[in-house]
């Protein structure tokens, strides 16, 4: 009997640098990340203390023209540990891996179209399994119109993942990445596709405090009234905010992180970042859109519940390899979850998620919103953690 | 219909789902927010909309992979199956949308679980959402179309028509091309409605509309703006031809007679053009030329058409400076009243048409021709007629000692209609002391073609008083004669028109000599207008018409020229004209100032 051995030649390299000169991080990084070989696909994710374009150069001196996405972070995620200020960089490669990127600058409002638009690069792609990976900028309107505007092209075949980009937490402005283009207010995206199943986890993690409440009064990402009662005050009162945060946006945001806001969905809650608060006009501002009219529940969470949801994500990427082994895992954790664990328990995070991979490669990014729509036609999250396990 | 829980998750759903579907302005986006909404709210992988046997929207399926016969299978009861990817099993509900436009499904397909309860509910409760939304809009629509359509001719009125013609000048600005504006006015469409009433006119709109529409481009808007005023957009217009060439076309288009309730009418149209200059010229701007030009052709020519030129606007200030000076003519004593002679084969006078002038206090004596048209618009004529009737019976008082003279005098269609028009005729003989057996009462074919019974019943008294009648301007006007049976009149006028030309072998003649020959036939004495030249009135005595009107005789004249020319005459019948060797032109002696014939 003959037994044939199928070697797979996939592979997924990460290369990470904390170097403080963009150029060198980004060479450094890349250099490790393909390991001599040619990528077909790059995936970079950088702090936004970076000169971008002076880190993109690097990188390209090592890989030449590889096709690369990327974004600004609120933190970098590598199988070292979470980092700050650095630079993690993703190669994917070999036989039976292909991958098309595309871009496009989202006009205001045109959010779907845009997304319809960068969708497009998953159309004609050949190969049993397909994921479309897609970077968006989380300050930059209802990211829920995102998926609606790829799920249009792609419809259900093609599952999507991704998150939004950082910017270190100062909520001003984020940077995309497409080849050696530093783009900003963009969706940025690549169509991969697989002989090998490709995974999909997500968790969050959080828990309702208190009753329900009515939105009764809303407009996109903009809360304005809860229970009829102006949205900030109805926060500040029933989460007990106390000290600076009542008073100070920045101090108030940092709270927030912890604390974000649950929509009624069918599946029980989704997860609205809260972003900041109008002291003026006592409104709340999330990352997502909050419905008017529907029920919702301010949420908490601690570092158990946060790290259980971590287990359990990388545990359903995983299960969905149909028993091949991961060679690599892509994560996108919101820096909510990061605000509960702190840096000990980020590191915490940071080796299960390691552990899970069986030593498979590890990169990923603290986002300000996450993307994972694997059933159904919703896939925008907050505060949620999404792992990409490739095999 | 069971209804959803209280305060449960789908509550919350159907209030969002409400919330964003009933604010889409078409059914489009209407259906596209709604099967989007409909999805997520339970998850669902695929969601359409299908209607009257096709997908009118759907999401689930990339672009060109759409199962369209499998959807609508599935959404009509027929057992379609489509596959999800990823999915072993699903589940499928179906909901009609009750839209009472189409028959129209909403389609949700989940992978994994069945639809609870609760969900199907849900569902059901989404798609009549839909459904009220979709009949919203609808209403909205039919509502809006009401609002912006003339509803007897269905064409856009003129909010819409300003609104197009907006538009228009504003692409045509930006393609570089012109815009032409038809501005359409019915001609004597008022006679339609006064004398078979309304809704014999609302079926003459109708018709006009209809063959207006059908001589024009698909692409051209035709407008009722108001009455019987329409008007035609034409875009793209590269040349004034272009404009004029749809004019022509419906004036032909017009020209065929109208039949309603039984009867046949010809109605003609005036037409005014303009034609944008690329400048930044206003909707309203255009239109005004264009009915500025129409009235132009209602002026010189009904039935025809004119283009707008700038020096119009000053002929209408002129206009306006006319109708107000008329306005107090008649108080002012501005009107004279003048005298042409209708004489007999050797230029006997026995007869008088009295015949209006204005003394205009600077423009000096103006002719019919020069103001009657405004004093019409005006709604002056009337009075100017009976200030002439009034003026011509206490002059012809002073010459009643001549024997055999009568009095012509013209009455407008105004005057006819009023309702005490006999009473005030038979007043002003009484006033006056004119016997009633000397007043010849003109009047045209239009007048008499009017069909109305209180209009008979009125010249029946007159000529129970032994007033009697004249056709005036024979054959130009209607050509059915069948009034003639109804009005038997006791004097036919051959118009200017065809005497001119009686010596040549053309139309014009021909006509002449019928009207002659019918007129003879049924007895009624002819008189010749506009008799200019020897040659003519040789035709018409040999042709035997026995009565003449012209310049070849005498000019119009005042009332004391024909004092002095009766005078001269010493009791016998006054003589104009001799011989066929000379002219004996008394009146032109007399007379101050040229004027032309009536």
């Amino acid at each position: 009997m003959t037994v044939a051995t199928i070697v797979s030649t996939r592979w997924l390299g990460v290369g990470s640098s904390a170097a403080v000169d963009a150029s060198s991080a980004g060479r450094a990084a890349a250099v490790a990340a393909v390991g001599g070989k040619t990528a077909k696909l790059l995936i970079v994710f950088a702090s936004s203390i970076y000169e971008p374009q002076a880190l993109l150069d690097g990188i390209a001196e090592v890989t030449g023209g590889a096709p690369l996405i990327g974004c600004t972070t609120a933190g970098e995620i590598a199988a070292t540990g979470p980092t700050d200020h650095g630079v993690v960089v993703v190669a994917l490669g070999g036989e039976g891996f292909s991958a098309r990127s595309a871009s496009a600058v989202a006009v205001t409002g045109q959010l779907r179209d845009a997304s319809a638009k960068v969708a497009e690069c998953a159309q004609g792609l050949q190969g049993k399994h397909k994921a479309l990976l897609l970077l968006s900028d989380g300050l930059g309107g209802n990211q829920e119109e995102v998926i609606r505007g790829a799920y249009s092209v792609v419809g259900a075949a093609v599952p999507l993942v991704g998150g939004c980009a950082g910017d270190d937490l100062k909520m001003q402005q984020t940077l995309q990445f497409h080849d050696r283009a530093v783009l900003r207010g963009a969706i940025v995206g690549a169509a991969i596709s697989s002989d090998a199943p490709i995974g999909i986890g997500v968790r969050h993690g959080w828990r309702r405090v208190g009753e329900a409440m009515l939105v009764t009064s809303s407009n996109d990402n903009h809360v304005y009234l809860l229970d009829d009662k102006p949205a900030l005050d109805t926060y500040l009162e029933k989460l007990d905010v106390r000290g600076d945060a009542r008073t100070d946006p920045a101090a108030f945001t940092q709270f927030a992180i912890t604390h974000p806001l649950g929509i009624s969905r069918r599946s029980g809650e989704q997860v609205r970042f809260v972003a900041g608060a109008n002291f003026d006009d006592r409104s709340l501002r999330c990352i997502a859109n909050v419905p008017q009219g529907g029920l919702a529940w301010f949420m908490e969470g601690d570092e158990s519940s946060v790290l259980e949801a971590t287990d359990a994500a990388c545990a359903d990427a995983i299960a969905a390899l149909g028993g091949r082994e991961p060679i690599g895992f892509v994560a996108f954790d919101c820096i909510a979850r990061r605000g509960v664990l702190g840096t000990t328990g980020i590191a915490q995070e940071v080796e299960r998620i390691s552990s899970h991979a069986q030593g498979a490669p590890v990169a990923g990014f603290y986002t300000y919103g996450e993307i994972a729509r694997t059933r159904g036609t919703t896939g925008f999250h907050n505060q949620t953690l999404v792992v990409l396990a490739l095999s | 219909m069971t209804t959803l829980p209280v305060g449960g998750w789908s509550t919350g759903q159907l209030a969002e789902f409400l919330a964003v579907v009933s604010v889409s302005s078409d059914r489009r986006s209407a259906v596209a927010a709604a099967i989007q909404r409909a999805a997520e709210a339970i998850d669902a992988e695929v969601a359409a909309v299908v209607t009257s046997g096709a997908v009118e929207a759907v999401i689930g399926f990339g672009e060109g992979a759409v199962p369209h016969a499998a959807l609508v299978d599935a959404a009509t009861g027929r057992g379609g199956s489509f596959d999800i990817p990823g999915a072993e099993r699903y589940a499928t509900m179906v909901a009609p949308l009750d839209d009472f436009g189409s028959r129209s499904h909403l389609l949700l397909a989940r992978s994994g679980s069945d639809f609870t309860p609760e969900e199907r509910i849900l569902i059901r409760a989404m798609a009549r959402t839909l459904g009220l939304t979709l009949r919203t809009l609808l209403r909205t629509k039919d509502e809006m179309r009401a609002a912006l359509h003339d509803p007897l001719t269905e064409f856009p009125n003129r909010a819409l028509f300003l609104d197009r013609l907006l538009h228009a000048l504003a692409a045509g600005v930006r393609r570089g091309t012109r815009v032409a504006v038809l501005f359409i006015d019915l001609d004597r469409f008022k006679l339609v409605n006064d004398s078979l009433g309304h809704a014999a006119g609302d079926e003459v709109l109708k018709a006009v509309a209809r063959r207006v529409r059908g001589v024009l481009r698909e692409v051209d808007t035709a407008a009722r703006l108001g009455g019987d005023e329409f008007a035609i957009l034409v875009e793209d217009v590269n040349s004034q031809q272009a404009a004029t060439c749809v004019a022509e076309r419906i004036i032909l288009a017009l020209r065929a007679p109208f039949s309603v309730s039984g009867k046949e009418f010809l109605i003609s149209a005036s037409i005014g053009i303009s034609i944008s200059d690329g400048s930044a010229q206003g909707p309203e701007d255009l239109i005004g030329n264009a009915d500025l030009a129409m009235y132009r052709s209602k002026t010189e020519a009904l039935g025809s058409y004119t283009v707008f030129e700038r020096s119009m606007h000053v002929k209408l200030v002129e206009r306006v400076d006319l109708e107000e000076s008329l306005r107090s003519a008649g108080p002012r004593g501005e009107f004279r009243v003048m005298y042409q002679p209708i004489v007999g084969a050797h230029g006997d006078v026995h007869g008088l048409e009295a015949l209006v002038r204005w003394a205009h206090p600077t423009l000096g004596m103006l002719a019919p021709g020069q103001f009657l048209a405004v004093a019409e618009e005006a709604g002056l004529i009337a009075d100017i007629g009976w200030i002439v009737l009034d003026q011509a019976c206490h002059d012809m008082v002073g010459w009643v000692s001549h024997p055999l003279l009568d009095l012509n005098v013209n009455f407008a269609a105004s005057q006819i209609t009023q309702s005490d028009f006999a009473d005030r005729v038979i007043a002003a003989l009484d006033r006056t002391g004119l016997a009633p057996g000397r007043l010849i009462v003109e009047l045209t074919e239009t007048v008499l073609m009017q069909d109305s019974e209180a209009v008979v019943e009125r010249l029946r008294l007159l000529r129970g008083h032994g007033i009697r009648f004249a056709v005036d301007d024979f054959g130009l006007g209607y050509s059915s004669l069948r009034y003639l049976l109804r009005f038997p009149v006791d004097m036919i006028k051959i118009p200017k028109t065809f005497i001119d030309r009686l010596e040549t072998d053309g139309p014009e003649a021909v006509i002449a000599r019928a009207i002659l020959k019918f007129a003879e036939s049924l007895g009624i004495p002819t008189v010749a207008e506009g008799v200019e030249t020897p040659a003519a009135l040789a035709v018409l005595r040999e042709l035997g018409c026995p009565a003449y009107q012209g310049y070849l005789f005498a000019r119009p004249m005042t009332a004391t020229a024909v004092t002095e020319m009766l005078t001269r005459a010493h009791g016998a019948p006054a003589v104009v004209w001799a011989n066929d060797a000379g002219r004996i032109d008394v009146a032109a002696a007399l007379q101050p100032a040229a004027s032309t014939s009536s």
